[in-house]
């Protein structure tokens, strides 16, 4: 049987549908998980946030247009603004460094042949990983904590020029190696 | 023709990347809405931005979060925003903590400062009656007085009329350390020294009246002397006399 597209089930939320909510939430949680837990560096604090994600979709399924990109993109967004907000309010900046290894969890994925699509942000991720550590970590400041420019400069000490140029370092590098890829294996047509 | 300033790709990067400070992304904002050149190159990076929210390993929550959800959309009421993070209950607990800490600190400060007071009470009682015992000395007719002046101390020594008792008058005496105290002697120009009452002096406290109680006639006696004893006073002095009068004019 086929499987049901994601905006069959965004569909299916505005009219109050509870189990394409739960297929969704399947579907999904593990990634905005991932990413709230990267963000806010706690797991209580992680699960707030990602309760709090997918109850905003469950509320503002009407709000959601194919139009403007997919639904994964739209729930992650809502959830990494959720979590920086939760930063900002608690004023707490957690190190980059966490305890976890990711990298023993990307092991357990299944095999690369049989879901092209975790291929694909294995490889983004693998990317980011062997970036030159200083533009790894601008990036991963701007993004993943939600820090501007002089924020990044004053907690690393670097002028506000050398952040830009390691973001924009790094950003090129991730460009001409994973877009190239994409080049090279396009993409699936749904995520 | 006028050259369009195109923002450097250093700009476009890290505006796709929410980097910008406010008023800089603004600018940049306004640009992309008219150069078409630009905005292909912002989608370039706003594809590597968007990989980037997918690009962390996935991690499994809770199983209760689950429920929770399920819970929440199936009973109807209002979506609520979410309780309080930990910190901030943590926030709250320590401040409770810290609000108990200071109300035990008072309490006990309190209590520290009430015994005190009793203290200081039961103290100024006994100055009080010695006051009072020495004053009805002093006021009967016939007394007899014996002025004191010496480096240290002045006052008198009154005795009544009969040479039954009397009492001290002193000024220049400090108070002693809690383990120790003054004590009285009458001194017989043969014999023991006999010990005619012990007495405290406060800090601070200007002058010290004390009735002189002994079962002898003080007449008997041929001086009076002050030493310092540890509490509870001595049978005879262990320490050197501080003040010694003669009574016996």
């Amino acid at each position: 049987m086929a499987e049901v597209s994601d905006e069959e089930l965004v569909k299916r939320l505005v009219d109050k549908d509870e189990q394409a909510f739960l297929t969704l939430y399947d579907r999904y949680s593990r990634r905005v998980f991932a990413l709230t837990l990267h963000i806010l560096r706690d797991e209580q604090l992680a699960e707030e946030a990602t309760q709090d994600a997918f109850l905003k979709c469950w509320c503002r399924a009407r709000s959601f247009f194919t139009e403007r990109g997919a639904f994964a993109s739209w729930l992650l967004t809502i959830a990494r603004n959720i979590s920086l907000d939760r930063l900002r309010l608690d004023k707490h900046r957690p190190a980059l460094s966490g305890e976890r290894d990711p990298e023993d969890i990307w092991d357990l994925l299944p095999d690369v042949e049989s879901e092209l699509e975790e291929t694909r942000w294995r490889s983004l991720y693998f990317i980011l990983q062997s970036l030159p550590k200083d533009n790894r970590i601008a990036i991963e400041m701007a993004y993943y904590q939600g820090l501007s420019h002089s924020e990044i400069a004053d907690t690393l000490g670097w002028p506000v020029g050398t952040v830009k140029t390691r973001i924009r370092l790094g950003m090129n590098q991730i460009r001409q190696q994973w877009l190239d890829e994409e080049i090279l294996d396009p993409k699936p047509n749904h995520l | 023709m006028a050259a369009i300033n195109h923002p450097s790709d250093e700009i476009i990067s890290n505006y796709a990347l929410q980097a910008l400070e406010p008023d800089e992304a603004c600018s940049v904002k306004e640009h992309l809405s008219t150069c078409l050149a630009c905005s292909q190159l912002l989608k370039e990076y706003e594809a590597i931005t968007d990989g980037l929210l997918f690009a962390l390993p996935p991690q499994v929550p809770s199983a209760q979060l689950r429920s929770r959800l399920a819970a929440t959309i199936k009973s109807g009421k209002p979506v609520t925003t979410l309780p309080l993070s930990r910190s901030h209950f943590s926030f709250l607990k320590a401040a409770l903590g810290a609000a108990v800490i200071v109300l035990l600190i008072a309490t006990a400060y309190l209590v520290l400062q009430v015994s005190y007071l009793q203290q200081k009470q039961a103290v100024l009682l006994l100055l009080l009656d010695q006051n009072q015992a020495s004053l009805a000395l002093v006021l009967q007719p016939g007394i007899r007085i014996i002025p004191l002046n010496t480096n240290d101390m002045t006052g008198n020594v009154v005795i009544n009329p009969n040479g039954q008792g009397g009492a001290l008058f002193l000024r220049g005496l400090t108070a002693l350390d809690a383990e120790l105290t003054y004590q009285v002697w009458l001194i017989p120009s043969n014999g023991a020294p006999q010990s005619a009452g012990l007495f405290q002096v406060l800090k601070n406290q200007p002058f010290v009246s004390i009735p002189i109680t002994n079962s002898n006639l003080i007449k008997n006696f041929a001086n009076l002397g002050i030493t310092i004893e540890p509490i509870g006073g001595s049978i005879t002095p262990t320490t050197k006399l501080i003040l010694l009068v003669n009574v016996n004019l």
